[in-house]
């Protein structure tokens, strides 16, 4: 095995995906952990949040965790604070970390941890888990993608849901989470390429998982705050004209489209067969676009894996027998 | 049958869910899931299963004891013994992969708390 005595990890949030993480980081090796967490344990984390039981109701998350891991793993230096973690903390809780993992459930700390890691070039997984969907996805700093430049911006609050909100199923969060350690261990193994650069959208219903890749966007505020970056931002490609498209749609959106993972519409164009969607299930297209017509923020529509916003957006022409893929971010955690 | 206000709260993400609603969750409660395999892997289905109210699980004698020792009290309503019959299985065999484990607590889950399987 790796030896990874020596690893540094800061994981942020023990709640459903905190508590993976930290069991699956220390049973490979990890040799340090910091643990980032200001909540308690309630009854209703007990679905899903496995470290805990219901002695632990009432105590701070950290300090039961911290009692769990240290019986189970006694050569594991664990380092908790019971903080919220803020754009005021962030780059002293970053500190010397070799990665850090987001297991938090709240989409600004998601980007503030982006934001930071990519400035002090630390490795970062970002991960969300909500009903049945999940995301992950890796970053290296200075060489690719960053989540800043998947989603430009984290949600007014409303926006999306959250777990509290909608619900989720308890597994789900397992999965997710040791998603999160696979990519975690891979960022900080020997081919630390092979887990950045795209997300991975999980789909619990069947079982799926999916990768996508991810542009470098031009002009993102994150990857600008890192001097030494130099990467190559790739240029959009265009297509042919044509009719028959193939809409993914996302879990989430399933209730509108009768339950169908997948919709054929006519569209010359992205908007086009946006419009046609709508005539045939009223009521998905504002979940996709404003009341101005523009796509949602916090919803990222694929053609042909390429992200339309480094396309012409709306205009985005299909091809006969396009995909597209609509992605939305998720606040769970 | 219904849930108790206990189990409304401790399986409040759940309910949420319209796809599983008091109805899954209590089909979940009334099942029951043979998970074998002595790793990692086993281990961490079992505690999703428990943590999701699956009635009665299953398990080796090696998996019952670290059970009974370290985290028995995630879920004291869920029965985890160490023989009888069971409407599910899972096959883990001797895999440490928690990832796998995860997987599996998962379709479980999805064949009994949303698909309607007993």
């Amino acid at each position: 095995m790796t030896d990874r005595s020596h690893t540094r990890a800061l994981v942020v949030g023990a709640g459903g995906l905190g508590c993976p993480v930290l069991l699956g980081l220390a049973e490979a090796g990890v040799g340090r952990i910091r643990l980032v967490d200001d909540d308690r344990v309630e009854l209703s984390n007990l679905q899903r949040q496995v470290l805990y039981g219901v002695s632990d109701v009432g105590r701070l998350k950290v300090e039961a965790s911290r009692d769990r891991l240290e019986r189970r793993f006694p050569d594991l230096s664990l380092e908790v604070e019971a903080t919220r973690l803020d754009a005021t903390n962030v780059s002293r809780v970053l500190d010397g970390v070799d990665v850090v993992i987001d297991a938090t459930d709240d989409p600004q700390a998601r980007f503030t941890i982006n934001d930071q890691a990519v400035a002090q070039g630390v490795p970062a997984v970002l991960g969300g888990v909500i009903r049945f969907e999940g995301v992950i996805m890796g970053v290296q700093p200075g060489k690719g993608p960053c989540f800043r430049c998947l989603f430009e911006g984290p949600p007014e609050p409303g926006e999306v849901m959250t777990c509290a909100g909608a619900g989720v199923l308890g597994a789900m969060a397992g999965l997710v989470g040791h998603l999160q350690v696979q990519r975690a261990l891979g960022l900080l193994g020997d081919r630390p390429d092979e887990a950045a650069g795209y997300i991975t959208t999980v789909d619990g219903l069947r079982g799926t998982t999916r990768d996508v890749p991810v542009p470098a966007r031009e002009g993102c505020t994150a990857c600008a705050q890192r001097t030494a970056s130099s990467f190559h931002f790739m240029t959009p490609s265009t297509q042919e004209n044509s009719m028959s498209v193939a809409i993914k749609i996302p879990t989430s959106l399933r209730r509108f489209v009768g339950g169908n993972d997948q919709i054929e519409v006519a569209g010359q164009n992205v908007r086009e067969a946006l419009d046609g969607l709508e005539a045939a299930h009223p009521g998905i297209k504002a979940k996709i676009c404003d009341a101005q017509g523009n796509l949602r923020r916090f919803i990222n529509v694929y053609a042909d894996q390429e992200d339309i916003r480094f396309l012409d957006n709306l205009e985005t022409p299909l091809g006969e027998g396009a995909e597209l893929q609509i992605v939305p971010a998720i606040a769970g955690g | 049958m219904k849930l108790s206000s206990d189990q409304a709260t401790r399986y409040a993400r759940h309910v949420l869910l319209d796809e599983v609603g008091a109805r899954g969750q209590l089909r979940l409660l009334g099942t029951s899931v043979e998970v074998r395999g002595e790793g990692a892997a086993a281990e961490e289905a079992v505690r999703y299963l428990v943590a999701a109210g699956v009635g009665e699980i299953v398990v080796g004698a090696d998996l019952r004891q670290l059970y009974s020792e370290t985290w028995a009290d995630l879920n004291p309503e869920v029965r985890v013994k160490s023989g009888g019959e069971c409407r599910h299985r899972l096959e883990l065999g001797p895999s440490d992969s928690r990832l796998q484990g995860a997987q599996a607590a998962l379709k479980v889950l999805v064949a009994v708390g949303v698909k309607g399987e007993a």
